[in-house]
């Protein structure tokens, strides 16, 4: 792994799409609250406006420590908080990397393997991620870019596939009177935007050329998958209600002259995601975790935290109750404003002050 | 490192470990068609499957429509019963390839949606299956004998899909049944169908009206004229035939781009309209004599065609809508998504606004082709 | 460059007192006689000037004797007026006029030249002497390459014999920027290895490296290319090579204006060039030959064919056993019923066959031409007909293996990973279906853009994505100069 070697915005960006996407696509839209499909597409679509909100501090950051990432800071912290923020942070994203894996295995428990080893599945899926981790970040961004056409052109030839059943009339009224429940869910949408933390650590790896790259992948998944369920709603009305993962059905309905189904094509490309995704959040672990400690060792750090994910999978998905526990807890939006918002302000603030009053010592 | 994981792959392929091997086609019952019927502790299932190891014995030769064949078991549940037929057949059923799923008329009668759980579970079926209603019993439909090489789920497949040509039955996906049948202003529909003997003396499939399911049951059952107006009115049809008296003989035309939009008209009282758009091909003129058009005479045809649609349309709406109360047309749907408000007034009393509600139909049509004889000039 | 040998070749004179040349001829004559062991074909000749006496010394067969008589030796016959220990000097001045000489003065020398084909002269009170070469020895004409073939191109390829092939280069390279550099590989063998570059495109970075690469090769005998091919890939463990072959020289100069280095190897009819990419194997020189709409259409089929033959087994294996759903019900029955006569799980029985087409491909590689109709029947009545009428092996899987093959000789410049990955590709189908196919193929992808030879994207032109850098990725563009690709515009 070359650590010099810089990714474009544009490869970061198709990065945290096929992240975002991953998680949206494999995960259980109606494990907090039972919304209707039609709801859901408000939901993303505030998501978006709140999730762009978020970002601000992160933007802030990056443009005031002059996009020199948490670690590459020439006044840092006390190095007693600077190097536990730093281990937060690598735990932070082996928690994600958890979430992620458990998130595709439930999925995959219901739709992909039914009868099959589930946890050699998981365990190879972890593998291969811990793989991409240790290539480094400049092929795993590269090879996000192909996937994430392939993922975009999925999406559209399911859509072109779907479109002649759609019934505009299966659409119910937006914010019929679940308001509040809507705001909440578009909260909760925005706090798993996982990339943002992972934009901060790894700001100093990509060439940013405008600012407005490293942000376009929301617009692009929030809109994407206000889209899909627009259609799955348009196309299947109540039926999308009672699935437990609607995009899934959208893509079984859909049909081709070669093809009686497509959602196994489909969702080959979502465990794809997910192994760029796990492989991303257990390097952002790396570099995080590097820097507190510089004797860590890449191999061994790999190997300790995939064998970490699987275990943290394990616990997760051994009963479906503690997993929907888990997801609706206020821990994970708790934990994803302390990675996101707190700690980039309250960075940002305190280096302000140490340059005011250095300024002010000349 | 790497050779010890392939040779571990190598291992878990050629000895067969069966929980990461899968099971081979082979070893799959190929499911074709299911019918339901209600017993008095649970269901009877009755599955019509293509066997591959029958196949494969019988002769090389052979078309895959000579060797289904029909497996049937009782259950307290749904899954009891198909347990049961693993059992008899010895084979893991594949429930992808399955055409259609057939109701019999007790279980359409008494909450069809819970015989519909298993199905809207299994991921494996496909959301696209076609579902249908027997006259009777399903399983007299799925043991039906039919001529040699036709498979009854074929068949009925078939059946079910013509009714977009010819106006008699309706096409019903799975996911479109569950959609209209839970909402809370639509009336889901399925098409019934029987079996019968042909001049032949043979068994045949044959369509027989159209279900209504109002409030969560089986309400009507319309006949084919009444059919045919629901078809028309919603759009469910692409060609159509129509005969028609003009001047003592019979008149055919060929309908076809045949187009429907109903409409809301928003107000004090809401009002609904029908617009329906045609085009058609005039094909046959029971005459002795070779008789030439002229405009005029076009003219009445024309007019005499939207009077039969108007007829069948107006069948429809009085049956379907007027008597039973069914909302085919998703016409409270437009009523709540246009005015949530009037909606909202009405919704404890729905039915009874529905039944009283003005539907007015406009028919427009347009002749294009009358075949190689020329329009004469008046 | 001579190469630090780690081994010193037996029998060699390794200290200064047995490396310098005696100002005894006789001595010399014995000395090697002693290092050559008494072999038949060291030959020596007394010629006798006056009061001049030479020992000439030369390998028989290695050297062009009738060449050497006209030239060399019958000028000598009249006798020289000069002092004894002026003897290869004046040898050295007088016979200048179209021989290649050398003047040497260490045994080492003496032998290599002998080796080379020279004619060495020795004289009594001389400690130099002075070598003629003359090589001559059986080589092969110039002929059409067998591997890569050209419809409407050069017929011209590579030879056995290096200076040939540096002759066929020039031709097509008039210019002074092509650099060659010689130098010898192999203690035993001491391989004559060429190393070929433009200077004004070659980076210096990339030129330095492949010197000191080809400098800590460590072999014996080097008789092929792919023997320097380990110690010039970036990545050994690496499915793909970075280091390409071919047989052609217009192939190789196109390659060397694109900024890459090549390397002749002396009796070995191969050309190597560094870095090879991804996008070469999908690239053929026929294609700047026609319409760039037909080019294109034939890039495309050989991306498809590389997809074909590396995924296709495994997505049958994956889609047939775990996923049938997306089948249509026909396809899925005639396969059902084809698969049900045979015993083996479809993982197995694809493993199984390409097994099979594996041995015969290697088997029509290496058997006598006289014996390949026999081959060819056994392949294909036995293996295609009797095995399926037998049960053995279902038809729909043969179709797919067959289709495999054919796909892979459309590439057959990298059927090794091609096979290497099949075989990943249906124990992974087997095992997980399409999941793991998609898992395997991440996993692939991620290696293939890690690879970084040269610190230049194994990748490039398809990822990272350069719009001038490699504009004929698909489609050919106008007025194309297979020169607008340059090496050094894809460095990191």
């Amino acid at each position: 792994m070359n650590e010099e070697k810089k990714i474009s915005g544009i490869q970061f960006a198709s990065l945290a799409f096929i992240s975002r996407i991953a998680c949206a696509f494999t995960g259980i839209p109606n494990l907090r609250t039972n919304l209707p499909t039609s709801d859901r597409i408000s939901v993303f679509l505030i998501g978006l406006l709140l999730s762009l909100l978020l970002a601000l501090p992160v933007l802030l950051f990056i443009e005031k420590e002059n996009n020199r990432g948490l670690q590459n800071r020439e006044k840092p912290c006390p190095s007693g908080i600077g190097r536990i923020i730093l281990i937060f942070y690598a735990a932070f994203f082996v928690g994600a990397g958890i979430l992620a894996v458990s998130r595709l295995g439930v999925f995959a428990s219901g739709i992909l393997l039914q009868k099959n080893n589930l946890h050699l599945f998981t365990a190879i899926l972890i593998i291969a991620g811990a793989f991409c981790a240790e290539r480094g970040l400049e092929p795993t961004a590269r090879v996000s870019v192909l996937l994430s056409a392939a993922v975009l052109g999925g999406l559209l030839f399911t859509g072109l596939c779907d479109v002649g059943k759609m019934k505009l009339e299966n659409l119910s009224q937006p914010f019929a009177g679940n308001i509040p429940i809507i705001v909440r869910e578009a909260f909760f949408e925005a706090c798993m935007n996982v990339e943002l933390p992972v934009l901060m650590l790894l700001a100093p790896q990509i060439k940013i050329k405008k600012k407005t790259h490293l942000l376009l992948w929301l617009p692009l998944c929030f809109v994407c998958i206000s889209a899909a369920f627009a259609v799955a709603a348009a196309v299947a009305g109540h039926y999308a209600d009672l699935q437990v993962f609607p995009l899934h059905s959208l893509a079984v309905i859909a049909k081709t002259a070669l093809f009686e189904r497509i959602d196994d094509l489909l969702a080959s490309l979502w465990v794809s995601c997910t192994v760029l995704k796990t492989g991303i959040l257990l390097y952002t672990a790396y570099v995080a975790a590097r820097t507190a400690v510089p004797a860590c060792k890449k191999r061994c750090f790999f190997i300790l935290t995939g064998a970490l994910v699987f275990g943290g999978y394990l616990l997760l998905t051994a009963n479906i109750q503690f997993f929907a526990n888990v997801l609706q807890s206020a821990a994970v939006p708790v934990l994803f404003l302390f990675a996101t918002v707190f700690i980039p302000l309250f960075t940002c603030l305190k280096n302000g002050r140490k340059e005011h009053k250095e300024v002010a010592k000349q | 490192m790497k050779i010890l994981a392939i040779f571990l792959c190598f291992l878990l392929t050629f000895t067969g470990c069966s929980a990461t091997v899968g099971t081979q086609l082979s070893n799959r019952l190929i499911i074709e068609a299911i019918g339901i019927d209600a017993q008095e502790d649970g269901f009877l299932v009755s599955v019509l499957a293509l066997h591959t190891q029958q196949s494969n014995a019988a002769n090389a030769t052979e078309t895959q429509d000579s060797i289904g064949q029909v497996f049937s078991a009782k259950g307290k549940s749904l899954s009891e019963a198909f347990a049961q037929i693993d059992l008899v057949s010895g084979l893991v059923p594949l429930y992808s390839q399955t055409r259609v799923l057939i109701f019999g008329k007790e279980i359409a009668e008494n909450e069809p949606m819970q015989a519909l759980d298993f199905f809207i579970r299994n991921y494996t079926l496909r959301e696209s299956i076609l579902l249908a209603v027997a006259d009777a019993k399903a399983s007299e439909i799925i043991e039906t004998e039919l001529e040699k090489n036709t498979l009854v789920s074929k068949n009925v497949q078939d059946i079910l899909e013509s009714g977009k040509n010819n106006g008699l039955t309706v096409a019903v996906e799975l996911y479109q049944f569950v959609n209209r049948f839970l909402d809370e202003t639509d009336a889901a529909y399925l098409p019934v169908i029987k079996t019968q003997e042909n001049q032949s003396g043979k068994k045949e499939i044959t369509h027989a009206g159209i279900a209504l399911f109002a409030q969560k049951n089986l309400t009507a059952v319309i006949d084919k004229d009444a059919a045919k107006g629901l078809l028309w009115t919603a759009g469910l049809i692409d060609n159509d035939l129509l005969s028609i008296p003009f001047k003592g003989r019979t008149l055919s035309v060929a309908v076809k781009d045949c187009k429907s939009k109903i409409r809301l008209h928003k107000g004090d009282i809401p009002t609904f309209s029908a617009e329906i758009q045609f085009s058609c091909d005039l094909i046959e003129y029971n005459t002795d004599d070779t008789l030439l058009f002229n405009l005029q005479e076009l003219e009445d045809v024309n007019r005499e065609l939207q009077k039969q649609v108007q007829k069948i349309t107006e069948e429809f709406i009085r049956t379907a809508i007027r008597e039973n109360g069914c909302d085919c047309l998703s016409l409270l749907k437009k009523l709540r998504n246009g005015q949530p408000a009037y909606y909202a007034q009405i919704k404890d009393k729905q039915t009874d606004y529905l039944k009283d509600a003005v539907i007015t139909v406009q028919i427009s049509s347009e002749i294009l082709k009358t075949g190689r004889e020329v329009v004469k000039p008046n | 460059m001579k190469p630090e040998n780690t081994k010193n070749p037996p029998d060699r004179p390794k200290d200064r007192n047995t490396d310098i040349i005696s100002p005894s001829a006789h001595t010399n004559k014995q000395l090697l006689l002693q290092l050559f062991g008494n072999s038949f074909d060291l030959m020596f000749r007394e010629i006798n000037c006056g009061e001049i006496q030479y020992t000439a010394a030369f390998l028989d067969g290695m050297c062009d004797r009738l060449f050497l008589s006209q030239s060399v030796i019958r000028p000598l016959s009249q006798p020289l007026d000069c002092k004894k220990e002026d003897a290869i000097d004046v040898l050295y001045d007088i016979l200048y006029e179209g021989i290649e000489r050398a003047m040497v003065s260490t045994m080492s020398e003496v032998i290599q030249h002998l080796i080379a084909g020279s004619l060495v002269f020795f004289a009594d009170e001389c400690t130099t002497c002075v070598c003629f070469n003359a090589p001559i020895f059986a080589r092969r004409a110039v002929t059409e390459p067998t591997t890569e073939q050209q419809e409407k191109g050069s017929h011209e390829g590579f030879t056995d014999f290096f200076k040939d092939n540096v002759t066929l280069l020039r031709r097509r390279l008039r210019t002074e920027q092509l650099h060659i550099e010689k130098q010898t590989l192999g203690s035993l063998s001491n391989t004559l290895v060429c190393i070929c570059y433009l200077a004004d495109r070659t980076d210096e970075k990339l030129l330095h490296e492949v010197r000191s690469n080809l400098s800590e090769t460590d072999l014996d005998i080097i008789l092929g290319a792919g023997s320097l091919r380990p110690f010039l890939d970036s990545r050994k463990e690496a499915f793909f090579s970075s280091v390409g072959t071919t047989e052609r020289p217009d192939t190789l100069a196109a390659k060397l204006t694109e900024g890459r280095i090549g390397i002749i190897v002396d009796g070995v009819p191969f050309a190597l060039f560094i870095p090879q990419l991804l996008i070469d194997h999908f690239h053929s020189p026929d294609d700047y030959l026609t319409k760039p709409y037909y080019a294109f259409l034939l890039r495309c089929l050989r991306i498809a064919a590389f997809f074909c033959s590396t995924i296709l087994p495994g997505l049958f294996v994956a889609v047939c056993t775990y996923h049938p759903e997306i089948l249509p019900t026909d396809i899925m029955f005639d396969i059902a019923v084809a698969i049900s006569q045979t015993p083996f799980p479809l993982g197995a029985e694809a493993l199984i066959i390409i097994f099979i087409y594996e041995i015969v491909r290697e088997a029509g590689l290496r058997m006598p031409k006289a014996v390949g109709h026999a081959v060819s029947i056994v392949g294909a009545l036995v293996i295609g007909d009797a095995a399926v009428t037998a049960g053995l092996i279902a038809a729909p899987m043969l179709i797919v293996v067959a289709l495999t093959a054919i796909s892979s000789a459309a590439l057959s410049g990298i059927h090794a990973p091609m096979a290497a990955l099949r075989f990943l590709f249906i124990l992974a189908g087997s095992t997980l279906g399409l999941f793991g196919i998609a898992v395997l193929a991440t996993a692939v992808s991620i290696g293939i853009c890690g690879m970084q030879p040269y610190t230049i994207p194994f990748s490039s032109g398809i990822s990272p994505y350069k719009r001038g850098a490699m504009r004929d990725l698909l489609v050919l563009k106008k007025r194309h100069k297979t020169s607008d690709l340059q090496m050094k515009d894809l460095h990191f």
